[in-house]
């Protein structure tokens, strides 16, 4: 009972930081229809703040991680995805391929390839111990964070006039432009939101690994592929929920596969994505905007 | 008379671009083996095994206009297939004692192992096209890029046979210049006929306008396949000859890296014609080792330039998104070699001479001059 609880909880904080990454994809393949390959690189260039700023109290640190994440997505959408706006999505793909393999290596050519450690804190190493369970701290404020982020981006969509553009425009980029809404307003606010998110899934990632690779942010990236599609592209809903299952079958793998199938983890998740184009491409929540028009 | 004259030189205009890129690919070879050291030789034989590799990947995505992601896995597969087949039987009883006892006791030559590896490169890819040749767009894109990543955990993971991470080493090397120059000329010449013959022609057909080629009996999903496999094949033969140029190598070798650098010799040549493939490879080959000379530092009497990793990867992104922009299809286009054109007021003039000495219609408009096809 305490394992499965243990598993559980492992599931949540997993999911949650999966759909935290999986958020920031979706976000703009609602919107212009590019996979960014590169959210992992605002990760990995999170981290690197961090490292860099090691000494100062914890809410500068948090709020320094976010401002450059954002700062780089901004950077990136005026640089590399403005002039290819319009482009067809393999397009923008191999775009997005270029920029994140481009920033790794810059992350390579100014900070070298090896490893830096960094503490992030103290306290969120910690656990609180309820009985047999042990939950580290770092899984609470995890998945307390996430609950409050993903709740305000909903009330940010909901309420504001720039969130209600941001759904219109996901839903009909030409229509929403014929009604008034301005394409760079929208597409720069939603790289920011992903920055955003970026940011704070770079906290957390440091937070848990304890140091920081120029090629920090490339699993995330890949388990938020695997958490889209399976919620449905293109989708917020989607991408959280499909944070939330992936999470759950990341966890059952790794608890329940027999052992000498536990290397072989990741080929059953990527097994699992390509089930799910083939089965329903449409994903857990389809999206109005996805029904194929000839 | 007139009509065979034009019939040939219509075959010979089509034809042309095979031999004109044969010559092209010796031609820069043996300039390049020429005029360097001894360390530009291997630089020679990756260029030429990356060309291979990129007239696989655009044997499909050139001709079917679906992105993979994924192919560099193949050319995996093909390398530890030869790999396990050219190592010698007493190092792998060494190495690997549990490998299973047909492949402990194989041995190949070196030619046989690389067809091999193509081999099974292609049966794999079989197996993988059943099902990912349905996907279009942007599905079929991830579904290619999961497949890479399912390929490479299984040979990373696959201790008996693979090695695990470690991965394979003590391959005799046998990629020379002149064995790579082969196999490309061999891979250029298979990957025109197969775009000129008929299915070639329907699947690039299909490549423009799905939805047309369906409705005049394109068997779209059919054709991929074909084209799949035969890119897995020269996919794995290219990888059987890195493997027989490293000597040693592992599951990381064959992963996103080398997926990025074939994706952009293929873009940035032009992914739409074998001209566009063999141009950007052999382009980005080149500046790829320009910006190695300067990532390593070198000194230039005064100056010094420091060591610098990386460098070569950042300025090669920074080129494929500045192509990607700037010119969407690449440095050819999309066009294969066009045929030499005789500068068009020379044509004028030899034109009117045969007129002339004629004696009949001397007094043809330059308006009615018919133009070259292009």
């Amino acid at each position: 009972m305490a394992l499965f609880v243990q598993h559980v909880i492992d599931a949540t904080t997993y999911g949650s930081l999966f759909a935290l990454y999986a958020l920031g994809i979706a976000l703009i393949f609602g919107i212009m229809g590019l996979i960014n390959f590169a959210h992992g690189e605002l990760i990995m260039v999170g981290g690197y703040t961090i490292v860099l700023l090691a000494h100062p109290p914890w809410p500068v640190v948090i709020l320094a991680t976010i401002a450059v994440a954002i700062v780089f997505a901004l950077a990136m959408e005026r640089v590399a995805f403005r002039p290819l706006r319009g482009a067809s999505p393999p397009t923008l793909l191999i775009a997005s391929f270029a920029v994140s393999y481009g920033l790794q290596n810059l992350a390579i050519l100014i900070e070298g390839s090896a490893a830096k450690g960094v503490s992030v804190s103290t306290w969120l190493s910690e656990s609180f111990q309820i009985g047999s369970v042990s939950i580290p701290k770092l899984d609470v404020v995890t998945v307390a964070v996430t609950a409050v982020l993903l709740v305000s981006l909903g009330l940010f969509l909901q309420r504001t006039r720039i969130g209600v553009q941001m759904r219109a425009a996901a839903e009909d980029f030409r229509i929403a432009r014929v009604l008034g809404v301005k394409a760079n307003t929208v597409i720069a606010t939603a790289f920011a939101i992903s920055g955003l998110l970026a940011g704070v899934g770079a906290y957390f990632l440091t937070a848990q690994t304890g140091e920081v690779t120029p090629d920090f942010g490339s699993n995330p990236v890949l388990y938020a592929f695997v958490a889209t599609v399976l919620g449905g592209m293109g989708t917020l809903r989607g991408a959280v929920l499909g944070g939330y299952v992936f999470g759950a079958i990341f966890v059952a793998l790794q608890a329940y596969l027999p052992i000498e199938l536990a290397p072989y983890r990741d080929a059953f998740a990527y097994g699992a994505v390509i089930v799910m184009l083939l089965v329903r491409p449409q994903g857990l929540v389809v999206s109005r905007s996805a029904v194929t028009r000839i | 008379m007139a009509a065979a004259l034009r019939a040939t030189r219509t075959a010979a205009h089509a034809v042309w671009p095979l031999p004109a890129l044969l010559v092209l690919v010796v031609a820069s070879t043996e300039i390049a083996w020429a005029s360097g050291g001894s360390v530009t030789k291997g630089v020679v034989v990756v260029a030429l095994i990356n060309l291979i590799l990129v007239i696989g990947l655009y044997t499909f995505v050139g001709n079917s206009g679906v992105f993979s992601f994924g192919s560099i896995g193949f050319a995996s597969i093909g390398a530890y297939t030869a790999g396990l087949l050219v190592i010698p039987v007493a190092q792998k009883a060494i190495l690997q004692p549990d490998l299973p006892h047909f492949i402990a006791n194989a041995h190949f030559g070196s030619v046989a192992a690389t067809l091999m590896g193509g081999v099974v490169g292609a049966v794999v890819g079989f197996a993988f096209a059943i099902p990912l040749m349905r996907l279009n767009g942007i599905a079929a894109g991830l579904a290619t890029f999961a497949m890479l990543v399912i390929i490479k955990t299984v040979a990373n993971s696959w201790t008996q046979v693979t090695n695990g991470a470690a991965g394979l080493s003590g391959l005799p090397i046998t990629t020379s210049k002149n064995a790579a120059m082969i196999w490309a000329l061999i891979a250029i010449a298979v990957a025109f006929v197969f775009q000129s013959s008929a299915l070639g022609l329907r699947l690039r057909g299909s490549r423009e306008d799905d939805v047309a080629a369906r409705s005049v009996g394109v068997d779209v999903v059919m054709e991929r396949r074909v084209a799949w496999v035969l890119h897995a094949f020269i996919m794995g033969v290219g990888g059987a000859l890195y493997g027989q140029y490293l000597g040693s190598f592992n599951s990381s070798f064959f992963y996103i890296a080398l997926t990025f650098t074939t994706l952009a010799m293929l873009v940035v040549g032009g992914l739409k014609s074998l001209t566009g493939a063999v141009v950007g490879s052999l382009a980005i080959s080149f500046v790829a080792e320009v910006l190695h000379r300067i990532e390593q530092g070198a000194d230039f009497g005064i100056f010094h330039v420091p060591a610098r990793p990386g460098l070569r990867e950042v300025g090669l992104a920074i080129i494929m998104l500045t192509i990607l922009v700037l010119r969407p299809r690449g440095l050819t286009n999309g066009r294969e070699l066009p045929w030499p054109r005789i500068p068009r007021r020379r044509a004028l003039e030899v034109r009117g001479s045969t007129a002339a000495e004629g004696g009949g219609a001397a007094a043809e408009s330059p308006a009615n001059v018919p133009q070259q096809p292009s």
